[in-house]
């Protein structure tokens, strides 16, 4: 689904997303977004990715479904209804992880005691957790001075992401047990230390930022915030590919939709999980001023970081334009609240 | 995309199979969810689009020390499936429940050979698994020290073997992002310590003396395969 803003300025140009099930009905990833007059422009984007391995509990009273499964989608429907309470909401306050976690919390306990029976076997273990996922989310508001602020909100692995002129830049901090960056965790595979979940502590981490003059007198500087699960960056070669499948899908697109569609395409070949992505768009005004924004960046990351590995097994050549791309994926931009 | 880049899984398996007595109405279906591992963990993997490109699965049977002597511990070598399929039916079909005299066995001490397995490091993402059976308690480690076959290069205590298992912090003889412990055994002593103090650990408890019957094999075939 696709949607573009056309009845309020602050809202975001465009929002695009697109999720993919390894296993039809079985799938353990949701996203959910909502820009809303109502909210003064004020919406949100985000992803969840149900832990497969610590949520293999099966609820007979929920279909049978897992809990993983279970998770995702429940969380999904939480930050909905939390978005939607009148006078609710995001605030971009320094305070929206704070109440977005014990919202969470309350949500999923609910659940879990509506479904969960004595069975004839308990499980233990730091694996297990009751109805466990990944969150990634980014609340954001452009401003009447051209600025947008963005408040992005993670527990996990699940990431979310600046795509400007300059690049991709990661912008949350996976929740690892061991010290990885993205491309180390390519290979390494590092376990979650944190995830949201019904039976044990969590915590919903908030990073809050000032994307300068988006609109202004000399014109617009198109950007693209993405949340993403693991399924759409955990399989591809190193960091920079998720950047080029993204432009790459942009590029040879005609349509929001028809873009949406390239990105499942894409991640259907490549990813060895479900993923969800979902992007908002803010400064390009329509699709084909964003392709054409985003089009010498395509080309030039294409030369540098994509074409010297194709038909290239060396791993040391990727780790080496890894070193040269990673400063630029790690950039950080003005920390501020509105 | 520009890349032919694909992401290789090499996976161990490391089935440590307790084979007293007490195992006797049970170890038929404990054989019989080892048989089927290997098909029903590729069926699911295909199921979701991961390949597999190289799986093992070694073979730890265990008993008692004291009680039952050379019979007391059956290890094997990996078996590369499927090309060593027939080997790994004979040698789990050999596997029979017997001896073990009075609970507690001599479970950590299989545990100690399976962590300590030649695991491979092959492959852009490996997994190490174990995956235990058993209806005991274990004895304290070391408590069969006197034995004439107990092994010299055993871990001297469970503080040591919690070494080998290791941590975050201090690797042991695992790699600590790829290796996962799955227990289905009683909530007794010696396998709940585990699931007190080892990380990468999943216990699906069973009662004492039965219970293994209860066993959710595809609960467990679905933990390791989501792990992967």
């Amino acid at each position: 689904m696709s949607l573009r803003a056309q009845t309020e300025d602050l809202l975001p140009d465009l929002v695009v997303c697109a999720s993919k099930e390894r296993v039809k009905g079985a799938g353990e990833d949701a996203f959910a977004l909502q820009y809303s007059d109502s909210k003064h422009g004020t919406g949100y984007v985000a992803v969840f990715d149900g832990c497969g391995g610590m949520g293999a509990q099966k609820y007979a009273k929920a279909k049978n479904q897992s809990g993983a499964r279970l998770a995702s989608n429940i969380a999904a429907d939480i930050v909905d209804r939390f978005y939607a309470m009148p006078n609710g909401g995001f605030f971009l306050d320094g305070k929206d992880a704070e109440r977005l976690e014990k919202e969470l919390k309350k949500g999923l306990l609910t659940v879990k005691e509506a479904i969960s029976e004595k069975s004839a076997f308990k499980i233990g273990g730091d694996l297990f957790r009751e109805l466990p996922t990944t969150m990634s989310l980014i609340v954001s508001k452009l401003g009447k001075d051209g600025n947008l602020y963005c408040e992005y909100l993670w527990a996990g692995d699940s990431r979310g992401f600046v795509l400007d002129q300059e690049g991709i830049c990661q912008i949350t901090e996976d929740d690892l047990e061991s010290d990885e960056d993205a491309y180390s965790n390519l290979h390494n595979d590092a376990r979650l230390s944190n995830v949201v979940n019904a039976d044990r502590a969590f915590t919903i981490h908030e990073k809050a930022l000032k994307l300068e003059n988006i609109i202004s007198e000399n014109g617009t500087k198109p950007t693209m915030l993405i949340t993403a699960t693991d399924g759409c960056f955990g399989y591809l070669r190193t960091p920079m590919h998720f950047q080029h499948l993204i432009l790459n899908t942009l590029m040879r697109s005609t349509t929001e939709k028809a873009w949406e569609q390239s990105l499942i395409a894409e991640l259907d070949k490549v990813a060895g999980d479900d993923c969800a992505i979902t992007i908002a768009i803010y400064g390009c005004q329509d699709f084909e001023t964003c392709k054409r924004q985003f089009t010498k960046l395509y080309g030039m990351h294409n030369t540098m970081y994509i074409k010297p590995l194709v038909n290239e097994e060396d791993e040391s050549k990727a780790a080496a334009l890894w070193e040269k791309f990673k400063p630029s994926y790690y950039r950080k931009y003005v920390q501020k609240r509105r | 995309m520009g890349s032919n880049f694909k992401a290789t899984y090499h996976v161990d398996l490391v089935f440590v199979i307790d084979a007293t007595g007490s195992m006797t109405d049970l170890i038929d279906l404990v054989k019989t969810n080892a048989l089927n591992f290997y098909p029903d963990l590729m069926r699911v993997m295909e199921e979701k689009k991961k390949v597999i490109d190289s799986l093992r699965i070694k073979v730890v049977a265990f008993r008692d020390y004291i009680e039952d002597r050379e019979d007391a511990m059956l290890r094997t070598n990996f078996f590369t499936l499927p090309e060593d399929d027939m080997v790994f039916r004979d040698t789990v079909n050999s596997i029979e429940a017997f001896g073990g005299g009075d609970e507690p066995e001599d479970g950590l001490e299989a545990l100690a050979f399976a962590i300590r397995s030649k695991w491979s490091d092959g492959g852009v993402k490996r997994r190490q698994i174990i995956v235990v059976w058993s209806d005991a308690s274990t004895h304290p480690l070391g408590y069969a020290r006197g034995a004439s076959n107990y092994p010299k290069s055993m871990a001297v205590s469970f503080d040591e073997l919690t070494k080998w298992w290791g941590d975050r912090r201090d690797g042991g003889y695992m790699e600590d992002n790829a290796k996962r412990l799955i227990m289905y055994t009683p909530d007794v002593p010696g396998w709940s310590d585990i699931t007190k103090t080892w990380n990468n650990v999943i216990h699906f408890m069973s009662e004492a003396g039965r219970g293994l019957e209860e066993a959710d094999y595809h609960q467990i075939i679905n933990a390791i395969a989501n792990s992967i």
